[in-house]
This record gives C-alpha cells, sequence and structure tokens, in this order.
C-alpha cells in the first residue's frame, strides 16, 4: 500500500507537468500521427509533372547518359533512379544539385528531373517539390520552433513528460486492478474525464515510454554527442563515427578512368541474387560514368525492426558486384541496437499494421493531453463549488481557453495547409513557404478567438473550423475531379484516396464533438467554463454526481 | 499471414476485454477465468503468427502495439455504443 502522502506528492508531479507539457505534447502527438502517412500525404499533395510521360526501365540507360551528359555535377552529388513510380517522384531520374553558399553556412539544394521527350531527346526541369510532409514533421519534432532550440524544448517536454508518466502510473498504482479498462459514462464528469484518460494512459504505456525516451534523446543527442565527445572520448568519436558509419556505406571515390555502366535491370537481378530479400525503393547511381561508379539500392529488408529508411546496398555500377550494405541482418550488434532505438520511435517496422497502430496510439496520446487538461479543469471546478456553483477562477479559464485554442489550432492550421497544397500550386511563387504561413496564421488566429470568445464559445466555433478544414480535404479532390479547369489532381492510387478517407472520417468525428459540444455548453452545469450559462445563485444546482468523485 | 495473425492478435484482446470485471460490451458478466485462457492462447498464437510472419523483434514489438490499440480501443468503442443508445 502506498503511502497517501506520497500518492498526494506524484498527483501534483503529474498535474503540473501535464498542465505545463501538455500544449506542445498535443501538438507533437497529433502531427506526428499525420506522420505516419507521411508519403501518402506527399503523393496527395504533389502534382503530375507537365508532360512527363513514364520512361520504361528498358529506356533508364539512355536516360542516365543523358543526364550524366548535360548536368556533370549530379554524378557526383549521386543520380536517382525511382522504381516504384509514386506521384510525388515526378519523373524516373531526379537529382539535385548544391545551391552556392558561404562557408560554414547549411547546403541547400536545388531539385531537377528528367525524363525522355518523344523523340528520345532528353527533357529535364529544375521543380521544388512540396515539403508538405516535411512541414508536417518539422511541426511533430519541434513544435515549430526553429533548430536547435525547438530540438532542445521537445527533449526537455519529453523528459517531463517521461517523469509525468511514472508519476500517473504510481498514482493509479493503489486503484489500478479495480479500475483498469473502465470507462464509466455518467453524470460524474470528473469520474468520466479521469477513466477516458486512464485507459489509454494505462494501456499504451508501454508505447508511451518508449516515445518519451526516444524523443528525450532525440532532442538533446546533439550536445550529448558532443559532450561525450570531449569528456569521454577525447575527440575519438568522430574519428570512429567516420570510420564504422559514414566511410563504411559511401561510395567508392571515383578513378577518372571510363567504365561501361551495368544497366539497371541488369543490376537489379544482380541485387536479387545477393541480397534476395532486399525490397528497393529507388537507385542512386554515384560517379556515373567512372569505372568506380556504384548504384546505391534504397529500401527494406523486410521484417526487421527499422526496414525502412535505415537500410541500403552498394554495388558497383559497371560488374554488380556488391561493394557494401547496412541492410539489418548484417549490422554489428551497437548499430543494431541504434537502429530498434530510432525505429521504435518512429515506427518504421511491421508494415501497414504498425503504421496504423502507431497512428491511433499518436491520436490516443494527443487525447491523453487534452483529457488530462478538462481533467484538471473540471476537479478545479469541483473544489471550487463546495455545495454550490461559483464563478471560475481566471486560471481555470485562461487554461480552457489555451486548451481548446492551441490544440483545435493545431488541428485546423494542419488540415488547412494539407487543403493549400492544391488549391495554392501554380498560384503563388513559393508554396512551401505558404504552408508555414498558413499553418501558423489559423494555429495563432485560433488561440487569440479561444481567449477572446472564452472556452465554451470557442470550443463550438473551433471544432466547426476543424470539420471544415478537414472535410475540405476529400473536397478538393472532388473538385478537382470534377472541375479539372481548377488546374487541380486527384491521384487513384490507393495511398492517396485513402488520405481523402481518413480526412472524410476525421471530419465527421469533428462534427460529432462540436454538436456534443455545442449541447453541453446549453445544457451542461453553468458553473463549468464548457457553459455559457452564467453560474449564480439563481443557476439551479446541477444532478448530483452518481459515481463518487474521488 | 498477416491477416490471420492480426486477426488472433485482436480476438484474444476482445477476450480479455471480455474477462475484464469493467467490460461493459456484455450485459452479463461472462466467465471470467475461461476468457482469460482462451484471450492468452490467442495471443501467443497472434505473436507465433507475427514472428512468422515477420522477424521476432518485429513480431514481438506489433503484437505488443496492436494489442495497446485494441485495449485502449475496446473500452471507448463500449462506451460509445452506451452513449448512442441512451441518445
Amino acid at each position: 500500500m502506498i503511502r497517501a502522502d506520497i500518492v498526494k506528492l506524484y498527483k501534483a508531479i503529474h498535474h503540473w507537468i501535464g498542465i505545463s507539457c501538455g500544449f506542445a505534447l498535443f501538438i507533437a502527438f497529433y502531427a506526428g500521427a499525420l506522420t505516419m502517412f507521411q508519403e501518402p500525404i506527399a503523393r496527395w499533395a504533389s502534382p503530375p509533372a507537365v508532360g512527363v510521360a513514364a520512361v520504361p526501365l528498358d529506356d533508364a540507360p539512355r536516360l542516365l547518359e543523358l543526364v550524366a551528359a548535360a548536368h556533370p555535377e549530379a554524378r557526383e552529388e549521386g543520380i536517382t533512379l525511382h522504381l516504384r513510380g509514386h506521384e510525388n517522384e515526378p519523373a524516373r531520374v531526379t537529382w539535385k544539385e548544391d545551391v552556392p553558399h558561404q562557408a560554414g553556412q547549411p547546403h541547400e539544394h536545388v531539385h531537377w528531373w528528367a525524363t525522355l521527350k518523344p523523340d528520345g531527346t532528353l527533357l529535364a526541369k529544375q521543380e521544388e517539390p512540396s515539403e508538405l510532409a516535411e512541414f508536417i514533421n518539422r511541426i511533430h519534432m519541434r513544435v515549430g520552433i526553429p533548430l536547435p532550440w525547438g530540438s532542445y524544448f521537445m527533449g526537455v517536454i519529453s523528459l517531463l513528460y517521461g517523469v509525468a508518466l511514472i508519476a500517473g502510473v504510481i498514482v493509479l498504482l493503489p486503484s489500478l486492478t479495480k479500475d483498469f479498462l473502465a470507462l464509466r459514462v455518467g453524470h460524474n464528469l470528473k469520474r468520466m474525464w479521469l477513466d477516458a484518460h486512464n485507459v489509454v494512459g494505462i494501456t499504451a504505456l508501454p508505447f508511451h515510454l518508449v516515445i518519451a525516451v526516444t524523443a528525450t534523446a532525440w532532442g538533446f543527442g546533439g550536445p550529448l554527442w558532443s559532450a561525450q565527445e570531449s569528456v569521454i572520448f577525447g575527440g575519438k568519436q568522430k574519428i570512429v563515427m567516420k570510420r564504422d558509419f559514414f566511410e563504411h556505406y559511401a561510395a567508392p571515390r571515383p578513378t577518372g578512368e571510363a567504365g561501361v555502366m551495368m544497366p539497371p535491370a541488369q543490376l537489379l537481378l544482380r541485387l536479387n541474387d545477393q541480397v534476395p530479400d532486399f525490397e528497393p525503393k529507388v537507385m542512386v547511381f554515384k560517379n556515373f560514368g567512372d569505372k568506380a561508379a556504384a548504384v546505391k539500392f534504397v529500401g527494406a529488408e523486410r521484417g526487421y525492426v527499422g526496414d525502412t529508411s535505415f537500410g541500403g546496398v552498394i554495388l558497383s555500377a559497371v560488374t554488380g558486384k556488391l561493394i557494401k550494405d547496412n541492410i539489418a541482418s548484417r549490422q554489428d550488434p551497437d548499430r543494431r541496437a541504434s537502429t530498434v532505438f530510432y525505429a521504435l520511435h518512429t515506427g518504421e517496422y511491421g508494415g501497414i499494421t504498425i503504421r496504423w497502430a502507431y497512428f491511433f496510439l499518436g491520436f490516443s496520446g494527443a487525447w491523453l493531453f487534452y483529457s488530462g487538461n478538462l481533467l484538471w479543469i473540471e476537479t478545479r471546478r469541483k473544489r471550487a463549488r463546495k455545495g454550490g456553483e461559483v464563478e471560475q477562477s481566471r486560471s481555470t479559464r485562461l487554461l480552457g481557453s489555451g486548451t481548446v485554442g492551441v490544440c483545435l489550432g493545431c488541428v485546423a492550421g494542419l488540415s488547412l495547409t494539407i487543403v493549400a497544397a492544391k488549391w495554392l500550386h501554380g498560384r503563388i511563387a513559393d508554396l512551401n513557404h505558404w504552408h508555414e504561413i498558413i499553418y501558423y496564421a489559423v494555429f495563432f488566429a485560433s488561440i487569440a478567438w479561444a481567449f477572446a470568445c472564452g472556452a465554451a464559445r470557442s470550443a463550438v466555433h473551433l471544432l466547426w473550423l476543424c470539420t471544415v478544414a478537414t472535410i475540405a480535404i476529400p473536397l478538393t479532390t472532388l473538385a478537382a475531379l470534377l472541375f479539372p479547369a481548377l488546374g487541380m489532381w486527384a491521384y487513384g492510387s490507393a495511398a492517396t484516396i485513402g488520405v481523402d478517407v481518413v480526412a472524410f472520417i476525421g471530419a465527421l468525428c469533428f462534427a460529432w464533438m462540436a454538436i456534443a459540444t455545442a449541447r453541453r455548453i446549453k445544457h451542461g452545469p453553468a458553473d463549468s467554463i464548457w457553459s455559457i450559462r452564467k453560474a449564480g445563485p439563481a443557476t439551479p444546482p446541477h444532478k448530483p454526481a452518481a459515481v463518487p468523485a474521488e | 499471414m498477416v491477416t490471420l495473425a492480426l486477426t488472433l492478435t485482436m480476438l484474444g484482446c476482445a477476450c480479455l476485454y471480455l474477462a475484464s470485471p469493467n467490460q461493459k460490451w456484455l450485459s452479463l458478466v461472462p466467465p471470467r477465468r475461461p476468457l482469460l485462457a482462451v484471450g492468452s492462447l490467442l495471443l501467443i498464437a497472434g505473436l507465433a503468427s507475427w514472428i512468422a510472419a515477420l522477424h521476432p523483434l518485429a513480431g514481438v514489438f506489433v503484437t505488443l502495439h496492436v494489442a495497446m490499440v485494441c485495449l485502449s480501443a475496446f473500452p471507448y468503442s463500449a462506451a460509445l455504443r452506451g452513449v448512442w443508445r441512451r441518445n
């Protein structure tokens, strides 16, 4: 039996960490859930490349030769040959070029794609791809705060989140067995919110612990690495890293002698012979045309944890012989451990099942923080009431407005910025910058609206905004189909249709929540911040709780 | 194999939920011990299927995550059904 004062202490820790970190965690989890479908979103948002016919793999050698001849700088950076034909891959061949930059400044690139014209000549165009999916990922990783402070901030938040999880479990321990899987919906709103919060917090605890630990490591990765380097390794860590990782997985240096390239179709056969379980997505040709040219296959070795973006195989582009690999089944134990650690955060294993599981768990995480704040507000209301209905304190009202504004502002902002990918394409110069402007404009306007109107009214307004913004995703696709003159596009692949279907279901959920909230603000207890009625002596007392509060 | 593994894991979790005294799917209280036993067996079979479909480590993690989703979602599904019935 845990002493009551210990439970009280941990309850205070749990509450205050939850209140102080809940907003950032909501944004991280909601955007994180969307990043599980980063590729389908990128495919949905990418415009079709105009005048690009699919180049068969058998014609790829000619295309590669023409690109290497016309754009020799692409040889060193690497020419990417796409094997899947997804909508976010504008053509069979793409590459990027360095933009001139000052020493010490980060590298910036411009992107090119190339295809063959009907007469067999080269058509190459510089075009920046949609960065919508990357923007959502940035919101997930750093809630919009620039590097490096965003990483440090989320590192601190994640660390506190881990502490809050442990404190929450300690608080729940006395009633854990009795209340496990209980979700009691009744007149006692505090009990309902507590159950709704606890069900998610306890059943998904391993997921949340893993996310807290990995996100903390991620947030502080840079400073921890530097500290280790100077305190423990004395400058040798960088050398070891370079030898064991960067050089181990780098393509060979060019010799300057010309070599005859093996056709991509044959290279794929050679890959299949030497690494049979590896499923490549793209082939990146390094130093094309050189005797030491290499082709790096990026893809997955199915079935392993960390199978998606970590694996790779390098073959000689001249002989097809295996040069190096970094595949899961052949990684050394410490590299394997770090890959597993990383992949447990990103959900890169187990295919579509784990993506959906992480998607739902991500949303449940966002719900955990939203319900946690509501629970705190409900607890305050009960404390303040003491038998009669009273006006809620300023702190309660402010937290209510903040919760509504930040959480729903993030939801509406992300939905609208996704919609903008189609509506604004070709109408403005820098769409990737506009994604940021739209998101932040909606996000901060929602917060301002929530504080101006109060939590109750603004919750209904903003939930309807979320509904409209989210249903605009499938409606935009429908508009693209019905009105081609609008200049938008609609793809028929399962992945892109899936984005529309999920958005439609999400919009229905927001509409249902808006209707339920509208009902509550009219008929719920008048002394709640979720009511538009004024509390006071004339207000009839609310129906007593069916289940006693804690 | 993935479909089989997913079905077994979900059925296993459904049995575990029904074995809970706090389950709200059935108005009658079902026998707890047999459900716990069946649920555990189904989960073990699900785990074995996931391991066969993937690799051991990935199989363990996928089983765990699917179970977490199911055990989070089942109480909510029961609560939502109750709310709809009342309305």
